[in-house]
């Protein structure tokens, strides 16, 4: 659309080619069309049938290249008054008489049903198209001489007197809101699929996902937790409960850590809180709980899970470094 | 006796040559319908059972089947049970009469389209039993709307099938095909295009399927007349709307889409292209098509409200049909048909 609209030579040129093309193509077409009604009671004068295809040609040259160049620049033609459809009748009745007479070359079974009928429909073609080719004139014309009015409240009054009620009368004739609908359903039947089959496919998760709450060892296998408590104080649910006692080493350990996880609302403060880096949010969150007081995470499940997540943290860690 | 026997057998066998394919077909249309839906949703639906999912309907029958049948304890329990039975008996009894193929028939009777008609509305007994049965106000709601949908879109669709008829002059199925002979132009698709519209339309609302699932609509009143019904009556209810839609499909296709007749014939190229092709395939695509011409309307469109589907019904369709119908007869008079 954009490339037609910067390059209005080019479009006139395709145009006139489509025109001209266009216009012999049915101009033999028609004649083809004389030919082949072979009618027995009327003979064919070859003045008259020269001139009809003449006219056909030109009136079929003209209605295509009207409409090619107006959907190349993309600006609809404007049928504001009412008087237009009286026109567009006209030309529509032309192509439904042209078409059956088109239909008489190319179908040996339509020959047959439209052969009774054959002289009344090439009559009628005839006036027609006569009719069409000053109507198709005076639409083409209009569109430059008489322009739309573009007054607001004139085209609004007009629309909704005219343009607005022939168009639903015409949509709601032909079911045409159905049709879009069908139409919208059926690209989208065509579309990429966003289905992520799940234990196959995962969801990326963000390295700083709050999951599955884990406490985590030194290198050398000792618990990082000092049981200070700072998490237990922080925690907005009170999940966690520790109790703790001097080690035969003299050190200060967890003798009891347990986190409930029905009360943990994954906010990562203890994370935050604690001093050592001991009690850690991994990004772990396909866990299920299958029986009561399995939601219990005692510290051996806990460090067991550090242990297991040790380097999907580590690997976390570093994708976030550059943001912290 | 070993006469009776043998006919008794042959009957039997008949029977069996019906409905085993028909039951294979709505098994694997429910998986249509949820593979389209899935499609139109971008989703990919179920492909976990078998390759692609393809065994997903006997996965779902199989569930069905093991589930306890539970009957209200208000529930009137003869004709709870009866219900669904009614139901799924006159949706594939319909088949009966439906030619696939030139005489690939198992009852070519002169009145095929009078006789789908009555199993047809024997359906709605199904319906209206289920609802009264299960002593539920959402299932005797269900029911009721059902009744007045079909009792009003049955009327429609009768013109619309007064003008197949009209135009082939004959009820019987096999006449109608034979009658649409020689390419798509012949079809009667197209002198009855509006009436055909007016039978897509009515079958929809006879088969109770969105846009017009008033009866079953989920957000007001649960399942409708099937909201007590689970396990095997549920199962039946479910095969029975299937098969009806499917019986819905392949009638349009016989009386408006050719049936077996080939859209190529007597085509100058394409003709002679697609001569090698049985016949009986282009009736089940046909009927395939309308089938998911059917999916393709309810994942599209909205429900309607109870006083569109009366307004368009009464006001619309029936109209469309008696303007219609004049017009055909006075084409028949002129073409000398």
């Amino acid at each position: 659309m954009k490339f037609f609209q910067q390059k209005p030579m080019l479009t006139q040129l395709l145009t006139i080619a489509v025109f001209v093309g266009s216009s012999v193509l049915f101009l033999l077409l028609t004649l083809t069309a004389w030919y082949t009604i072979d009618l027995p009671t009327q003979p064919l004068y070859p003045d008259t049938i020269r001139y009809h295809a003449l006219i056909s040609g030109l009136t079929w040259g003209l209605s295509i290249s009207f409409i090619l160049k107006h959907l190349l620049l993309n600006e609809p033609p404007h049928l504001y008054s009412k008087y237009y459809f009286a026109l567009l009748m006209i030309v529509g009745l032309y192509f439904m008489t042209q078409i059956c007479l088109l239909c008489l070359i190319f179908s040996t079974d339509l020959r047959a049903y439209l052969q009774p009928i054959g002289h009344i429909l090439s009559d009628f073609n005839l006036y027609f198209s006569i009719l069409t080719l000053v109507t198709a004139s005076v639409i083409i014309l209009g569109q430059r001489y008489w322009p739309a009015k573009k007054t607001k409240q004139n085209t609004a009054k007009r629309q909704s007197k005219h343009k607005d009620h022939m168009i639903r009368l015409i949509k709601r004739f032909l079911i045409w809101d159905f049709l879009t609908g069908l139409g919208q359903t059926a690209k989208t039947m065509f579309q990429k699929k966003k289905t992520i089959q799940f234990p196959e496919e995962k969801i990326p998760v963000s390295p700083r996902f709050r999951g599955l709450l884990a406490l985590r060892r030194y290198p050398n296998g000792e618990e990082r937790c000092i049981a200070c408590k700072l998490c237990e104080a922080v925690c907005p649910a009170l999940a966690i409960t520790i109790e703790a006692k001097v080690r035969s080493d003299g050190s200060r350990r967890t003798t009891r850590f347990d986190i409930d996880m029905f009360k943990c609302i994954n906010c990562g403060f203890c994370e935050e809180s604690c001093p050592v880096d001991s009690i850690v949010v991994t990004s772990e969150h396909h866990y299920v709980v299958r029986e009561r007081g399995e939601n219990i995470l005692t510290k051996d499940k806990l460090l067991a899970i550090g242990d297991m997540c040790e380097p999907k943290l580590a690997q976390d860690r570093a994708n976030d470094q550059p943001y912290r | 006796m070993l006469d009776v026997m043998f006919h008794i057998a042959f009957l039997v066998l008949q029977a069996l040559l019906i409905l085993v394919p028909v039951l294979i077909c709505v098994a694997y249309y429910t998986l249509a319908e949820r593979k389209v839906a899935a499609y139109i949703q971008g989703r990919v639906g179920a492909n976990r059972v078998g390759w692609r999912g393809l065994l997903q309907p006997f996965a779902d029958a199989l569930k069905f089947i093991n589930k306890e049948y539970i009957k209200p304890a208000e529930a009137n329990s003869g004709l709870f049970y009866l219900a669904p039975i009614i139901s799924v008996t006159t949706a594939i009894a319909g088949w009966a009469v439906i030619p696939v193929a030139p005489g690939w028939v198992a009852a070519d009777i002169h009145a095929g389209i009078l006789y789908i008609f009555a199993v047809t509305s024997l359906g709605a007994y199904g319906i209206i039993i289920a609802g009264w049965a299960s002593n539920s106000k959402y299932a005797m709601f269900g029911a009721m709307r059902a009744m007045a949908q079909i009792i009003s879109y049955e009327i429609a669709m009768g013109f619309a099938l007064v003008g197949v008829i009209m135009l082939s002059g004959s009820m019987n199925f096999s006449d109608i095909v034979n009658a649409q002979a020689g390419g798509i132009w012949h079809w009667y698709l197209w002198p009855l295009l509006p009436l055909f519209v007016v039978y897509v339309i009515c079958g929809l609302a006879e088969t109770n399927r969105l846009p017009f699932d008033l009866a079953e609509g989920e957000a007001e009143i649960v399942a409708g007349y099937m909201v007590e019904y689970g396990s095997i009556g549920f199962m039946l209810f479910f095969l029975s709307e299937y098969a009806n839609m499917l019986l819905i499909s392949a009638i349009g296709s016989l009386l408006f889409l050719g049936g077996w007749q080939s859209p190529f014939d007597h085509i100058v190229f394409l003709g002679y292209l697609t001569q090698w092709v049985p016949l009986v395939i282009w009736f089940i695509l046909k009927t395939f098509f309308m089938a998911f011409l059917i999916i393709w309307v309810r994942w599209t469109f909205p429900r309607y409200r109870y006083d569109q589907l009366m307004m368009m019904g009464w006001k619309t369709l029936i109209p469309t049909t008696l303007v219609w119908l004049p017009l055909v007869g006075l084409y028949i008079k002129v073409a000398g048909l």
